[in-house]
């Protein structure tokens, strides 16, 4: 029931526009009066635009779950190294302990923060759903950039964490390097156990209590 | 004349309107899918179908005649007056 709840209002718009069209199309009488008229404009052209609108954002909105990138059977790995038991592979600890919602797992870390980054986000999950289905997928799944610290600095920059870390004031030149993403986070040797799916059979994962 | 031409007007609207019900439809079950390819489902056929019927509604509603035409309306005689 829970689940029905945000897809509810989207479900209202298209039943309300089903039953003026079926109304309008059973009687088509009813467009000789002019309220007749101004009904069918509603059901035949407002209605339905709004009801495909909700649909397509109810659909965007669904796209960010975490269940939903792991629909393709080749990002199981991907999803199962979130439950990696060892707080050094990145993905995993951010999943486990909530730094990231648990629901928007992937789309979190690999949207852009950028403008139109949430679009360009889209047009990737096309090109992802082309390649699984109208074209043959890379083995194993690449990034098409490389991770940009931009993603991992929407969360950290300004953190305690990250700004008075002793490695990354190991020197004035390393802050300034991260934040202008000319040393990456994840492949300068600091953060680089990521999902490691290659691995996934030699490692420990962690069971969450139901 | 009138008779065919209410004929055509009913023919056509039933035709969009099973165009926009069908793509209604369509995008409903869709979300009820989770599942990537629920999106394109939606997009490829659901917004098609609707398209198509709302682009057929559209194509109705213009190729109406005018209103001043459609409607037989009774001559209005100017009372005359009466002595």
């Amino acid at each position: 029931m829970r689940e029905l709840l945000p897809i509810a209002p989207v479900l209202a718009v298209l039943a309300i526009t089903t039953v003026v069209v079926a109304l309008v199309v059973l009687r088509p009488g009813l467009t000789a009066v002019r309220g007749g008229k101004i009904l069918a404009f509603f059901g035949f052209l407002i209605f339905p635009v709004v009801a495909a609108l909700l649909g397509f954002e109810s659909h965007v909105e669904r796209s960010k779950e975490t269940s939903f990138c792991l629909g393709c059977h080749i990002m199981a790995p991907y999803g199962k190294s979130l439950y990696v038991d060892d707080p050094s592979y990145i993905p995993a600890s951010h999943f486990q302990n909530a730094r990231v919602p648990r629901d928007q797992a992937c789309y979190t870390c690999h949207t852009d923060y950028s403008i139109y980054g949430g679009f360009r986000s889209k047009i990737r999950g096309l090109h992802h759903i082309y390649a699984q289905y109208l074209s043959t997928p890379q083995q194993p799944v690449k990034l098409y950039h490389p991770y940009n610290n931009r993603e991992c600095l929407h969360c950290h920059l300004g953190a305690r964490s990250f700004e008075q870390g002793a490695v990354h004031n190991a020197d004035p030149q390393t802050m300034i390097d991260i934040k202008s993403n000319k040393l990456s986070c994840v492949s300068s040797g600091c953060h680089e156990n990521v999902h490691d799916v290659s691995n996934a059979g030699h490692l420990k994962y962690w069971r969450p209590q139901q | 004349m009138m008779n065919s031409q209410n004929q055509l007007l009913g023919k056509r609207l039933r035709l969009a309107g099973g165009l926009i019900i069908s793509g209604l439809v369509v995008q409903a079950v869709s979300l009820f899918w989770n599942h990537p390819l629920s999106f394109i489902v939606f997009i490829s056929v659901g917004t098609l179908l609707l398209a198509a019927g709302i682009v057929t509604y559209l194509l109705t509603i213009v190729s109406l005649p005018p209103e001043d035409q459609q409607e037989s309306r009774p001559p209005i005689h100017k009372m005359s007056k009466t002595p």
